[in-house]
């Protein structure tokens, strides 16, 4: 662990707002629903985090105001993170540490989109001090977690900044207006949901579930053709062995919320909304969507299709593999027609 | 060459101000490397890597640059600019939500730019309109120019659903939260978000919000934002309820509090309502029982009153010292002596009990109750003089009985590894438990599995003594045959040179033929009778010479004690200083030393 200062002037600074906008393509969107409730995210100017080219990581720091019930998360997406560290298609844990902040003002959740707007959401005003822990240092990091909070710091975790393309803008009818072959074509939507189930499997067997499926935690990395998932906080780690319908649940919630978007433009109807999204909301969602196909799905998707969506949105597939092995099918179909 | 253009933008990002020129310039350059690479104009083999950085920094570049052309054009309209004086509680009023297009390539590529198109031009352009005035909820304009579209082209199917969609969701109001106008459908998102954390006034904002966004797009009617508003302005009157229940609690009116909570609860059913009401229902319940327990005729149990004071303090803490629980209290200071001087009465039988327990259980369950009776104690009545006194000397009895059951438990498993005939370890410690619990059931069952040990150790003990006699006697015997053996190796045997005996016999007469010859009787011979050996123990350790003695050549060192032999010699012999010596043997295991020593330094028995 070491200790540092943080502030304008200082080796460790904090920049513009992550968590207020996104991208796809060369445009920006302002999207509210992005803000974490837990956690604030800005760019991190700290040179022996960032990369050789201007890559400036992200700092995920707890908010001030909800510590109470950011603690909790804070502490499973770290130990879930942890484990998962290595799989790919996870954004990675590249650091994480306490910080108190002596001077300055948070600044409002606004999206970053004009000069002075950037100026008017920087973090860079806040002063304090930081202390930096290594990935080795998890544990200790763990340990002393209360301790720590009850001492007024506030945890933060340091991630790679996610540059790719935003699903939830490449899918939501919203944004796209209804073009999805240009935004989003099933074949990309399928490759991507079928890596998501790849990476679910891999949780799955190391006792953890996602649960928080919103479209706006994954990204499409258009030169690796690869989907990465970000924010594990809703998440949690299995203790209870025979837990099989946890699992499932994560499967169906990932079916509802993400591949109905992805494939449709829209959640399942009934599914829990994009936004801020709290444990509870999620553990109190219906285990059951029934399937409303519009006229636009019927252009858009096969029969086939249809009838995985569906069944898969009914609870249909317990394991994130079953899902992935008709996933694979459809995207072979697909990949045949073109 | 692409790693150069990486590098230049990374450079001119890095800068503080960097000029719009040099935005400009790396923008173009990157985008149109990676263009060429798309359309693989470029052979150039490409790392994922360099890719990777090449789109992100082309991304942040015109993010630069969009930054910078949104804040001029803010300038130039200042209605639209972001002022932070703005009204709320809308958290954020900027009029820029989407970065602006500064390219063709950026711009909204419609479908029919990539598919062949098999419609009425004039068709297709009046469709993108209605499609987009569609797709951003604006469905009183969207109807219009469906039917435009219809009117040119009546089988375009897209056209036709999209209509009768449109006509629907302004009929019913039954729009779905997708089909909503983006503004209002993200008001609405943040109206949910705000009412599940109750804050039902910022709800009803973003909801005012939302139909406002809908009336703007011509839409009159939302029966799902009117069930939301419905829904709000429920909760809010209930939440008031809610608040005033609270409120009552606060100054200790639990009755009147519970109606209002529960009526709040039948309201809107919100958990937590229903939750509050139940538990002040409990309270409630909990104080009648207290209020039973403490006017009982007659004993009052001591546990029933130790969990009425528990219960009492709880909610004395949770809603202070209303009349109520200070009636209770009072009345409950009132019996407590009496009660408390029986549970003393009853610690200190079951600690006697305890102590005269014939079995290990027995024992323990008498200090349990012991314990038992002192937690009430210690509920009744904190601070009782005896309660530590007490408390500390059951633990001690206890702890020894634990302590007398796992030298049990160890015995037992020692028995079971050890040698059944001879489980020595078992034996000794199981010593303490077997002295203090000999009545025990398992303490006899031990009993029953040692007894080899006692048999072996006693009739072995014994068995030993004999041998040990038995060999000692033979041991005796045989110590006894050698020395024997020995003297009789020590014994000389006649040696090979015959002995002059120191006088020699003649016949005491002579014998003459009865015949008178002229020859003379044979001279008689010595007879060769051997010559007892006799002994003697030289008194100093001196040396046996050649001759008799001091100027005689030593043969031989013979030491103090030594027994030697003495030979016999014809005549007697002296030294210089007229001192007689004799002729001895001295035998050693390696050698035998003859010669002459002092008959003054030697004792002859």
């Amino acid at each position: 662990m070491e200790t540092k200062k943080f502030g304008p002037n200082k080796k460790f600074k904090l920049a513009e707002p992550l968590d207020t906008w996104l991208s796809y393509g060369l445009r920006d969107f302002s999207v509210p629903e992005a803000v974490g409730s837990s956690a604030r995210v800005f760019s991190l100017d700290f040179p022996p985090l960032t990369g050789d080219f201007a890559d400036y990581p992200a700092i995920k720091i707890m908010r001030p105001d909800k510590i109470d019930y950011a603690l909790p998360l804070f502490r499973s997406e770290i130990a879930i993170l942890d484990i998962l560290q290595d799989v790919p298609g996870i954004t990675p844990m590249i650091g994480l540490g306490y910080m108190q902040v002596s001077d300055g003002v948070w600044p409002d959740e606004i999206a970053p989109l004009t000069a002075s707007q950037k100026e008017q959401a920087s973090a860079s005003n806040l002063v304090g001090t930081v202390d930096l822990y290594s990935m080795d240092e998890t544990h200790q990091f763990l340990a002393e977690l209360d301790t720590r909070i009850s001492e007024n710091w506030l945890a933060f975790i340091v991630l790679p900044n996610r540059w790719e393309d935003n699903l939830y803008l490449r899918c939501d009818a919203g944004y796209s207006r209804g073009d999805y072959n240009r935004t989003l074509p099933v074949s990309i939507a399928l490759q991507a949901a079928l890596q998501i189930c790849e990476i679910l499997q891999v949780a799955h067997e190391k006792g953890i579930v996602y649960l928080d499926h919103k479209a706006l935690h994954y990204y499409w990395n258009e030169p690796r053709q690869q989907v990465y998932i970000l924010d594990w906080n809703i998440g949690r780690q299995i203790k209870n062995g025979n837990a099989t319908d946890v699992y499932e649940f994560d499967v169906l919630q990932f079916s509802a919320r993400a591949l109905h978007h992805f494939m449709t433009g829209r959640q399942a109807a009934g599914s829990v909304k994009v936004g801020p999204n709290n444990p509870e909301e999620i553990s109190n969602a219906p285990h059951k969507y029934e399937p409303i196909w519009t006229y636009d799905d019927q252009k858009r998707l096969t029969q086939d299709e249809m009838d995985v969506l569906g069944q898969a949105i009914q609870g249909h597939y317990k394991t994130p593999s079953a899902l992935a092995e008709d996933l694979q099918t459809l995207y072979n179909q697909r990949q045949s027609q073109a | 060459m692409l790693k150069d253009l990486i590098l230049k933008a990374k450079n001119i990002l890095k800068e503080t101000h960097p000029s719009d020129q040099d935005l400009a310039e790396v923008e173009n350059g990157l985008s149109a490397y990676l263009e060429a690479i798309a359309t693989e104009r470029i052979s150039d083999p490409v790392g994922f890597e360099e890719l990777e950085h090449a789109n992100r920094l082309l991304r942040e570049v015109r993010r630069e640059r969009s930054r910078r052309f949104a804040e001029s054009q803010a300038q130039e309209n200042p209605s639209a600019k972001l002022s932070p004086d703005k009204e709320k509680p809308t958290p954020q009023k900027e009029d820029v939500n989407i970065s602006p297009q500064l390219g063709e390539d950026d711009a909204y590529d419609p479908l029919n730019k990539f598919l062949s198109s098999s419609h009425d031009p004039e068709a297709e352009a009046i469709m993108d309109t209605a499609e987009e005035a569609f797709y951003a909820g604006n469905y009183q304009k969207a109807i219009p120019l469906f039917e435009k579209v219809l009117q040119i082209e009546p089988g375009w199917n897209r056209a036709q659903e999209h209509h009768d969609e449109a006509e629907a969701f302004l009929r019913t109001g039954n729009i779905p939260s997708v089909a909503l106008p983006p503004e209002a459908g993200k008001s609405y998102g943040k109206a949910q978000s705000a009412a599940r954390v109750f804050r039902y006034q910022t709800a009803l904002n973003y909801l005012d919000q939302a139909f406002d966004n809908l009336k703007e797009a011509g839409v009159n009617r939302w029966r799902e934002g009117e069930e939301l508003r419905q829904d709000l302005e429920n909760q809010m009157q209930a939440h008031e309820v809610y608040q005033e229940g609270l409120s009552l609690l606060n100054q200790g009116d639990l009755q009147g509090g519970l109606a209002k909570i529960q009526t709040a609860a039948s309201a809107v059913a919100l958990p937590e309502y229903i939750d509050k009401a139940s538990e002040i229902r409990e309270d409630l319940s909990t104080l009648n029982e207290i209020a039973d327990i403490v006017n009982l005729s007659g004993n009052i149990p001591p546990q029933k009153l130790a969990e009425s004071r528990v219960k009492l303090d709880r909610l004395s803490v949770k809603y202070g010292e209303t009349p109520q629980i200070s009636r209770l209290r009072n009345r409950m200071d009132i019996v407590l002596p009496a009660v408390t001087a029986a549970v003393i009465e009853s610690v200190q039988r079951y600690k006697r009990m305890g102590e005269s327990a014939s079995t290990l259980k027995a024992a323990k369950e008498a200090y349990s109750q012991s314990i038992e009776q002192l937690d009430i104690l210690q509920s009744l009545q904190p601070d009782h003089p005896q309660s530590q006194s007490l408390r500390s000397s059951i633990k001690d009895s206890l702890q020894e009985i634990t302590s007398l059951e796992d030298s049990l438990q160890r015995a037992n498993q020692s028995l079971n590894s050890e040698n059944r005939f001879f489980p020595r370890n078992a034996f000794a410690i199981s010593k303490a438990v077997r002295t203090r619990f000999p009545e025990d059931p398992e303490v006899l069952d031990l009993k029953h599995r040692l007894r080899w040990y006692p048999i072996t150790l006693y009739g072995g003990g014994a068995l030993a003594g004999i041998l040990i006699l038995v060999l000692l006697w033979f041991g005796g015997r045989g110590i006894a045959g050698l020395v024997r053996q020995r003297q009789l190796a020590l014994t000389p045997s006649p040696t090979a040179t015959g002995t002059i005996t120191p006088t020699p016999t003649i016949s005491p007469t002579s014998t003459v033929t009865p015949t008178p010859t002229p020859e003379r009787s044979p001279t008689p011979v010595y007879s060769p009778t051997a010559t007892p050996v006799i002994t003697g123990t030289v008194l100093r350790t001196l040396f046996a010479r050649e001759g008799c003695y001091e100027s005689y050549r030593a043969v031989g060192r013979i030491p103090e004690g030594a027994v030697v032999s003495l030979i016999a010699i014809p005549d007697r012999v002296f030294d210089n200083l007229n001192r007689e010596c004799v002729l001895i043997e001295y035998r050693t295991e390696d050698r035998a030393i003859i010669g002459y020593v002092p008959l003054v330094d030697m004792s002859i028995p």
